[in-house]
């Protein structure tokens, strides 16, 4: 459910970029999530569909990249992706980690005209 | 690349700052419907309101029963209805922290809206996340909601009364927070016996006043 929140906070953003890149129509945005944060592919695009009614982004269509957990053990130094949420160092066992990559939700691009 | 959660974090850091230059300690209490977070501010209050000046920020779906049950204690409460959101963001805590008086604070407990999933990903401002769970809820939580575990910086396991009758198997609770965070303390209690509460409360004490 807090992809509702997300998309509401992204609408702001995308239409505001629009807006100053003085775009008429947004044909196209593609999102980099991260895994981490749990998002639902089909929940999300629900709410885009929502969201993009009546808005310059009403035929937009939504390309989303998933980005992997990665995580560095700060015991061994080794850098690792997260299979199975299981937080552990695949080297040392160590649960000391430190979270490098997998925990954002960037806007890529937008494309429109 | 623009991220979506910078707008969050942002409000997130300006609550930190307001609470820290006031010494003000915040505590993010998450769980799911029935866990017992109210019941675990019940007995914090019981034990500690006549030593730690606090306050609890209610983050509700609807209706006031939790913010109601509370009133006893005379300590000052916040209400926030989500209207149906299902989490607390950091503009609601914001907002809150202006009904209270902020000079005469040791600490803040946001007890955010029952939902293990999406509370999780929403950095309020607060010092630490204290993930709630309870026995009758089945001992497979950790790995069914690992980010909630991986984020806590403490985790209850309520209900231990009910530990046989529930079929709750211990071991497979401890393994699975274990993979998911091998570094997070576990207080095991219940807030309707008493067992086990006075080492969560010596603990609460220290990283209240840390």
């Amino acid at each position: 459910m807090h992809e509702l929140a997300i998309i509401e906070d992204m609408f702001r953003i995308i239409l505001k970029i629009a807006d100053e890149n003085r775009l008429e129509r947004i044909d196209r945005v593609t999102m980099e999530i991260g895994e981490y944060r749990q998002i639902d592919p089909s929940v999300f695009r629900f709410a885009f569909e929502a969201a993009r009614e009546g808005t310059i982004a009403s035929d937009a269509r939504l390309d989303i990249e998933f980005q992997t957990v990665e995580m560095r053990c700060e015991e061994c130094g080794n850098s690792f992706s997260i299979e199975n949420f299981i937080f552990k160092c695949p080297r040392c066992r160590s649960g000391d980690l430190h979270i490098i990559k997998g925990m954002d939700i960037f806007i890529k691009s937008i494309e429109g005209e | 690349m623009k991220n979506v959660l910078d707008r969050n974090r942002d409000m997130a850091a300006r609550v930190r700052d307001i609470l820290s230059a006031r010494g003000i300690r915040m505590i993010n209490m998450i769980s799911s419907p029935g866990a017992g977070k109210t019941s675990l501010l019940e007995v914090i209050c019981e034990k500690l309101s006549g030593e730690i000046r606090m306050a609890v920020i209610e983050g509700d779906v609807a209706t006031d029963r939790d913010a109601q049950r509370l009133k006893k204690y005379d300590i000052p409460i916040v209400l926030i209805n989500t209207g149906g959101g299902c989490h607390l963001d950091s503009n609601s805590i914001d907002i809150a922290l202006r009904e209270f008086d902020l000079h005469s604070l040791d600490v803040i407990f946001v007890e955010n809206v029952g939902n293990l999933v999406c509370p999780a990903h929403f950095d309020l401002g607060e010092n630490f996340k204290l993930a709630l769970v309870s026995t009758t809820e089945g001992d497979d939580k950790p790995i069914k909601y690992p980010m909630l575990f991986r984020e806590a910086g403490a985790v209850v396991l309520n209900k231990t009364d009910l530990m046989d009758c529930s079929g709750f198997n211990r071991q497979t609770f401890i393994s699975d927070l274990d993979n998911v965070n091998s570094q997070v303390p576990l207080f095991e209690l219940s807030c309707r016996t008493g067992e086990g509460t006075d080492a969560f409360m010596e603990w609460l004490k220290l990283s209240i006043s840390k």
